[in-house]
């Protein structure tokens, strides 16, 4: 049987990425994101007994992960920023980063939380509409129209960018 | 299905398999372009959501959870590193290998191996690539070991039988003079042995394992025993 220990490693080599970009996507500071990723994958050691189902793990992680997000606004609910302020576009960049990817960055920002959340958790951790409606406490029909509408508005976003960028070029 | 729905649906869900958004697709050629275009767009968003992630971020995990959650246990050496011995033939290996048999009787068929393991198996062990860190330390989670840097390089991390006892071989510095890193369970037992000028071997002892070292006496051998001392942990728990 495998030992703790040896469970552990495992979800930490299979999940650490996935985790961190989504709690960069999350938390918009790179710094910060690794911290809580780090209490976040603590918090899995000492409960990693309550882990029954292991495909169930990445799910199981996030949920911590935001758990350990949310208890950091608590312990911080007056330090205050500007949100512009803690990130910008650049600091996210792909090792391949392009003008599309910027582009892309740049829209997914100007997503309101609700419609960027859902559409984060499909499209980079690759949870289904009822995995997403457990993360998120909302029903699956919710869901599914707030996927709708974020991909509308970043279709429609990123339609505009290029017509007032075709424009500044033209 | 009617064109509402259809884009509901596969914005909600761009690569769905839904048979009546396949038939959809199929019987409109501009529902069929719609959504190509949103796959387009989606698998663009999947590159643009997919950031560096920092290449030590594993590790650096892993090493926080044996430090703090296992203080007592995060084991840096738990006896002063000592010199072995100190062989004295031109073929080091040999002489090694002589030397503990006359000294270490009980000891002598796990030092036999241990030798005749160096001395056949190790230069085959070297595939000319060098080893990751992360390789090393998914092989050294098998011991709930963890290095949280790197040092000289790793030429090759292999799991070997000695003896009847499964270990880990770790080959590391020069490809001419690699020095040998044996991590062993704790129920083996290593002793001290004896001295000569050009060969070095030391033991780190931890809670959960024990950690050989053997190489001629070098600039690297030093290095390579430092390095370890300083960079390697053992949690309590390992999985052999």
């Amino acid at each position: 049987m495998m030992s703790k220990q040896y469970k552990y490693e495992t979800l930490v080599r299979a999940f650490h990425a996935d985790v961190y970009r989504y709690a960069v996507w999350l938390i918009r500071d790179k710094s910060i994101a690794e911290d809580v990723v780090q209490e976040t994958f603590l918090r899995a050691w000492k409960s990693l007994d309550s882990l029954q189902d292991e495909h169930a793990a990445k799910a199981w992680l996030i949920t911590i992960l935001r758990r350990e997000n949310a208890r950091r606004f608590e312990r911080k609910q007056l330090d205050l920023v500007d949100i512009e302020d803690v990130i910008t576009i650049d600091e996210r960049a792909t090792s391949d980063g392009n003008a599309d990817t910027h582009a892309l960055h740049h829209a997914i920002d100007q997503l309101a939380d609700e419609y960027k959340e859902p559409l984060i958790m499909q499209a980079l951790l690759g949870f289904s509409g009822e995995e997403i409606a457990q993360q998120l406490q909302l029903n699956k029909n919710t869901v599914m129209t707030r996927l709708f509408r974020a991909r509308s508005q970043l279709k429609q976003i990123m339609t505009q960018d290029q017509q007032t960028g075709g424009l500044a070029n033209g | 299905m009617d064109e509402l729905t259809f884009r509901r649906h596969v914005l909600a869900d761009p690569f769905s398999q839904d048979p009546q958004v396949l038939q959809a697709a199929h019987q409109d050629p501009v529902k069929q372009q719609f959504w190509y275009e949103i796959k387009q767009q989606e698998l663009a968003l999947q590159q643009a959501l997919h950031i560096a992630v920092p290449d030590d971020l594993a590790d650096k995990l892993l090493w926080e959870q044996v430090s703090q959650t296992q203080p007592d246990s995060f084991s840096k050496p738990t006896t002063p590193r000592r010199p072995l011995w100190y062989a004295l033939a031109a073929s080091f290996v040999m002489a090694i290998a002589v030397s503990w048999m006359s000294f270490h009787s009980n000891d002598s068929t796990f030092y036999d191996d241990v030798i005749a393991h160096i001395e056949h198996v190790s230069e085959h062990e070297m595939t000319g690539d060098v080893i990751s860190l992360e390789t090393l330390n998914n092989k050294l989670a098998k011991f709930g070991g963890v290095i949280n840097a790197t040092f000289g390089q790793i030429l090759s991390a292999n799991f070997c039988v000695i003896d009847g006892v499964e270990s880990l071989h770790v080959q590391i510095g020069e490809l001419d003079n690699p020095t040998s890193v044996f991590i062993l369970p704790k129920d083996v037992v290593v002793t001290e042995s004896i001295k000569s000028s050009r060969i070095q071997g030391q033991i780190l002892e931890y809670q959960t394992a024990n950690v050989l070292i053997l190489g001629t006496v070098s600039q690297s051998f030093f290095k390579v025993t430092e390095q370890l001392a300083q960079h390697l942990a053992f949690s309590r728990e390992a999985s052999i």
